[in-house]
Formats: C-alpha cells, structure tokens, sequence
C-alpha cells in the first residue's frame, strides 16, 4: 500500500506574499506532497470564519490575481511540489477560461478545484483544463450519496451521480514533467462533513462510512478534507479507504495566532505539518 | 421554464453551488414541479394569499399625482399587502414548498428586513423554527423591521465581515454557509429572482400573481393596458412579478435601479448598467465586480436595493431589449418619497420610492392619456427613522 498523501493549505498573499513563500517551503520541508493553494475571493461561500478572515486580509491588502500568479510561479520553484488550486468560479470565469488555465499551468499549477461549481456547470472548466494539461478536480460530498431518486433533471441515483463525477474527474490528469514530482495524476476530493471549511475536534460519525461507500464505487485516489487537523483523523480516513488528506485552516489558523513572530509561525507550521506525517501504516 | 434563461450564446441563471448543496437544490426541483401540480396545496396557496395576506391588493388611481405629472398614474398596492411589502407572496408559497417537502426549520437572508419579516411571520404560522440572517448596517437602518421579526418569534443572526460593515450580500452568504451545514434538515426560503436555479423561477411564480392582478384590474379600470409598468429592481422579485404577465403585450417595462449617489461616483447598485457578467450566489447574471473578478460593495439609501447583482432573467430582458433599467439616485428617490407622501398621503418604501421617482422621469415625455402603473412593492414605517432628515 503507497504511503497516505498528505496535502496541505495555505492563503496565498496572506500574511504577505514573501511569509506566503516561506510558509510554502516549510510545509514542503516538513513533508508536505503537495501544497494547496486556497485562493482569495470576497464572497467565498464554502468557507468558514478562519479562511473567511484570511480572504479578507489579502483583498484588503491589494494583492491581485496577477501578483497572485507570480507567488504560485515563485512558490513552484522554490519548493518543487506539485501545487493544487482553490479558486471560486467567478474568478476564473472572469478572466476566461482559456486564459485562466493557461495562466495557471504556466505557474506552475497541477491541479485546480473549483468550489462552487458542481458537475451541473462544469464542462468549460474542464475543457480548459484538459487543453492545458491540468486536472479538473471534484468534490464528493456526504449529501451526494442522498440524493433524491429520479430528480427530473438529472434522472439519476445517488451511485450514478458519483460515477458521473468520476466520469468528469477521468476527463483530465496533471500533466508531469521532471522537476516536480507529481504523487497523483488525479483525485476526488472528498468533503469529510456537510459544512464549511475550518478544523473541527472530532471526525464527522458518517465520514468514515461515507469514505467507504465512495471507496467502492470508484478507484480514483480519494483525498479527503473539511475539517482534518490531527494524525488520529488521517489513520481513519486511511482506514477507511482513503488515499490521502488535505489540512489547510489549522495552519491559517496558526498563522493568524502568530502574526506578530514569522520565527514562530514557521516553526509552529512545520511542527504541525510534521505531526500529521505517518511513516508507516502499522497501527 | 428553463434552467437557463438564454441570450445568444450567454447563459444567464445555472446552479454555481459547492456539490453539498447540489442534491438539495435537485431535491427542490422536483418538489416543486409536484408542488405545482398538487390541487389541495395550489387551493391552500391561493386561500393563504386571500385571507391571511388580502390579496388582492387595490389597483389605486392616483389622481392628484396624475394632475401633477400630466399622466395616468396607477398605483399597485403591495404596501397594503399583510406584512408591508409584496415579500410575503413570495414567503407564503415557499413556506408551503418547505412544509410540503418535510424541512423542520427556515432560515433567510434580509436587506431591508421585509423578506425577513414576511419569513419570520410564515416561520410562526407554520410553526417552524426560523433564523434570519442581516447585516449589521441593515439592522441598524431598518430597526423597525428587526423587532417585528423578533416579535414572530424569529432569531436573527447579525452579519458583520468587518466592524461595522455588513449588507444583503453579506447576509446571502451567510445564509448559504448555514445552509451548507444545516441542508438535511434546513430549508433556505431565499427573497428575491436570484440565486440558483430553481429560486429565480419560483420566486418569480409567486410574485406573478402582481401582475395578473395588475392585468385585470387595469382592463376593468381604464379599459386597455397600461403604457408602461414601473417597479424597483434590487434582486427583481417585485419587478419581475410585475413585468411577467406583459411579457408578450405592446406594454413598456421599465426598472429602476438604485443609483445611489450617481453612478458615475461608483457609490451605487446600478448592475444591470454598471454591472459585467458575474458568477454570484448561485447564479451567471450581472453583478458590480472589479478588474480581477471580486465583487464590489454596493451602496443605496435603501436597504433592500443595496446588493451588487440583480436576478438573471432581469438580464435577460434587458440584453434582449424588453425591458429597460434606469439608475435612480438616493436624492431622485428621496423626493419620489416626498412626492408620493404629500400628494396622496401614501408613505412608499424607499426601494418603491425609486419606482415612483422613474414614473416622475418617464412622465416628462408622457401624453395625458398614457396609463402608467407604479409597483408600490413595499410601506414606509421602516424608512421613517432615516427619512427623518429630509423631512
């Protein structure tokens, strides 16, 4: 069995973009596989307060898209790690398709997920994506699996709608090449708990049987996140079928503690990034 | 109707939501097409908006403010709607949706705390929890209407994204974040033609009744259709419920939106003409957003106009030319305000003080006999408080 792929977040710009950089090549050195980038935007809906007050911040600082494609650039080779994107929709459509992906690949860019946009709207997404050799990726969540039978417009039941959103996530791999090692060509991301991002104590009771019901429906890597901040949380989901995890508002979150000392920002950071690594799948 | 609501090769409308929310909005799609087709709710529906709500609502000939514009001016009467706004159309039908579909629990967004109200008050007919989510600006200018809400029974949830700032826009998102948490259980009675499908056609099947009335009353009154029919357009549920039944008649549609202090001074709401296509709340339609795509602050003297997008089939009518929008400044609605008070003793909602304040422009190049109808959407008493200066 490979190892757990541990994925981990930040807010680009935020605090600034030479700490962004910084927090980028901490997380790398601590064993981070890839680095998510969540991008800022004013209405972000599927945030909680943590990332909410960091999208604030960056926008209020001025930081734009362009400025925003030049850190990715930077962080991309500096740290040689595979980098994910989070960018709401408008964003990108904004700035066009075509331009957006090609934009992104050209910094460096492996993967991008687009959180409100459901499969329903997704076509130009990933044609985009596929014409730029970036992977699209989907977000499964604990509501997919209860939808409604025979909906008119999208006939379908909960085990079609997951195989139509894999359908889609098969339409698009990461392109590679040899400096920067990608761990995964594509995966689903699964949303461990109906709600917003932030770091919760505990795991959601259905998520480890929502990880399994997904698990054997598909055999895509299964990245799961909403809420993931301790190694207890990451030897479940593994457990459970999953390939990997992706944490990202404890770490804005200690960045936002530490604003005043970087020394221990970065070095809390690197300490908590450690502290989810699992070198071994024994128990 | 479609999911979309087509223009050339643009579609406006479509469902931008995280995949969380999609099963519910599928889940909304098709109870209400059953909702629709089902003869004892449909009855009680109508009962609900006769009885509870006093539908209908008078169509007014306003005769002193006829002789002073030199046209036939008509009022709708939605003020004297229960509640003090055409809101409570719109809440009573959702309220049955949500009864019908089992949810136990309301939640909503409010500007100017009328969609909020007419929520609250369904909220304790029906018997169901309810929470209200509004922006801390909205509470503090509509005060009014915040312990109304309360008295219902209704929580409100203030919304504040930095000290002391926090509006409509604020407060839909709010609402959707709790939405996102609470779907299983929790059904999201939005108020205005906007956000994902099928909210901006639902919302605009229960305002339609506006305009039906409008249509008869109007023929038994003055024997033919009116020339044009005026209303305010923040998201567009009054206007839209208005304009609706005149889609296919020779008959002038026209919007006002909320120009704030001047469009030009970019302190405004004005989305249909200062807006670009933008993905907001659910929906392609037109919001104010700058270079990079992020969405601007809005602003308007009326709570319920202040919000940055506008629903997409009021985009639609607008690129295909059948409907026209106009920005109305805060001072032009201030004095439709006045002018309406003090020539009929009619106190006008500042979102519909932006309708009369239109009629005031379009009446300028008006024949005597032109039959012009204003949507009075909402009542005064919640502006009273901030219209005190001006008085």
């Amino acid at each position: 069995m490979p190892k757990p792929i541990l994925i981990t977040g930040f807010v680009p710009g935020y605090p600034n973009p030479q700490l962004t950089l910084e927090i980028a090549k901490t997380c790398q050195q601590a064993g981070a596989d890839i680095l998510e980038l969540s991008a800022s935007f004013s209405e972000p809906v599927a945030d909680g307060p943590t990332l909410q007050l960091a999208h604030q911040r960056v926008l209020a600082s001025g930081f734009t898209k362009k400025q925003a494609f030049d850190l990715y650039h930077q962080i991309s080779r500096e740290t040689a790690s595979p980098l994910f994107l989070i960018e709401y929709a408008n964003i990108i459509y904004h700035l066009g398709f075509d331009c957006y992906y090609r934009t992104a690949a050209a910094s460096g860019i492996n993967y991008v997920a687009v959180p409100d946009v459901p499969i329903e709207e997704a076509t130009p997404f990933v044609a985009s994506a596929k014409k730029h050799g970036l992977a699209q990726i989907f977000l499964i969540a604990p509501t997919t699996l209860s939808v409604v039978n025979g909906t008119l417009s999208v006939p379908t039941t909960p085990d079609e709608r997951v195989k139509k959103i894999v359908q889609l996530a098969l339409q698009t791999t990461t392109r590679t090449n040899k400096l920067i090692k990608t761990p995964l060509p594509t995966f689903l991301y699964l949303v461990s708990t109906t709600g917003t991002t932030g770091s919760r104590g505990q795991l959601a009771s259905d998520t480890l049987s929502f990880i399994k019901r997904v698990r054997k429906l598909t055999e895509l890597p299964l990245i799961v996140g909403f809420g993931i901040s301790k190694k207890e949380h990451i030897k479940k989901i593994i457990s459970a079928g999953a390939s990997g995890a992706v944490t990202c508002s404890k770490i804005v979150d200690i960045v936002h503690r530490n604003q005043k000392n970087p020394t221990d920002m970065l070095k809390t950071i690197g300490n908590y990034v450690q502290s989810l690594k699992i070198s071994s799948l024994a128990p | 109707m479609p999911k979309y609501f087509p223009y050339k090769k643009i579609k406006y409308g479509g469902q931008y939501v995280p995949e969380t929310l999609m099963p519910a909005l599928l889940e909304l799609e098709t109870a209400y097409e059953k909702f629709k087709k089902d003869a004892a709710i449909q009855t009680r529906f109508k009962d609900l908006l006769h009885h509870y709500a006093g539908r209908p609502t008078p169509l007014y000939y306003a005769e002193n403010l006829s002789k002073k514009l030199g046209c036939k001016i008509y009022l709708k009467r939605e003020d004297l709607l229960h509640g003090g706004a055409h809101k409570t159309n719109n809440a009573i039908g959702q309220g049955l949706l949500a009864r019908f579909m089992g949810k136990k629990r309301l939640i909503a967004e409010t500007g100017a705390g009328q969609h909020g109200f007419a929520t609250a008050m369904i909220g304790a007919f029906l018997g169901m929890e309810t929470e209200i989510y509004m922006g801390v600006e909205d509470i503090e200018r509509q005060r009014l209407n915040v312990l109304r809400m309360k008295a219902c029974g209704a929580k409100i949830n203030p919304v504040e994204i930095r000290p002391g700032i926090g509006t409509l826009k604020d407060a839909v998102n709010e609402a959707l974040r709790d939405w996102v948490t609470n779907v299983r259980t929790t059904y999201y009675l939005f108020g205005t033609a906007a956000g994902p499908h099928p909210y901006p056609t639902m919302v605009r099947d229960f305002q339609r009744v506006i305009g039906q009335e409008i249509k008869q009353q109007i023929k038994h009154h003055a024997g033919s259709l009116p020339k044009v029919i005026i209303a305010c357009v923040g998201g567009g549920s009054n206007a839209i419920g208005a304009f609706y039944e005149f889609i296919n008649d020779d008959v002038g549609l026209w919007g006002a939106e909320p120009g704030g202090k001047g469009i030009k001074t970019g302190h405004h709401g004005a989305a249909i003409n200062c807006g670009c296509d933008t993905i907001l709340h659910g929906s392609l339609s037109k919001a104010l957003c700058d270079e990079d795509g992020q969405i601007k602050e809005a602003y308007s003297i009326s709570a319920g106009l202040d919000y940055p997008g506008v629903g997409p089939e009021h985009v639609y009518l607008s690129q295909t030319k059948r409907a026209k929008y106009f920005p109305i400044t805060d001072a032009q609605a201030i004095a439709g305000f006045k002018l309406l008070s003090q020539t009929e003793g009619i106190i006008p909602a500042l979102e519909s003080a932006h309708a009369v304040a239109l009629a005031v422009e379009y009446a300028k190049k008006c024949q005597p006999d032109d039959i012009v109808v204003i949507n009075i959407s909402g009542r005064g008493d919640k502006d009273m408080e901030q219209v005190a200066k001006y008085l």
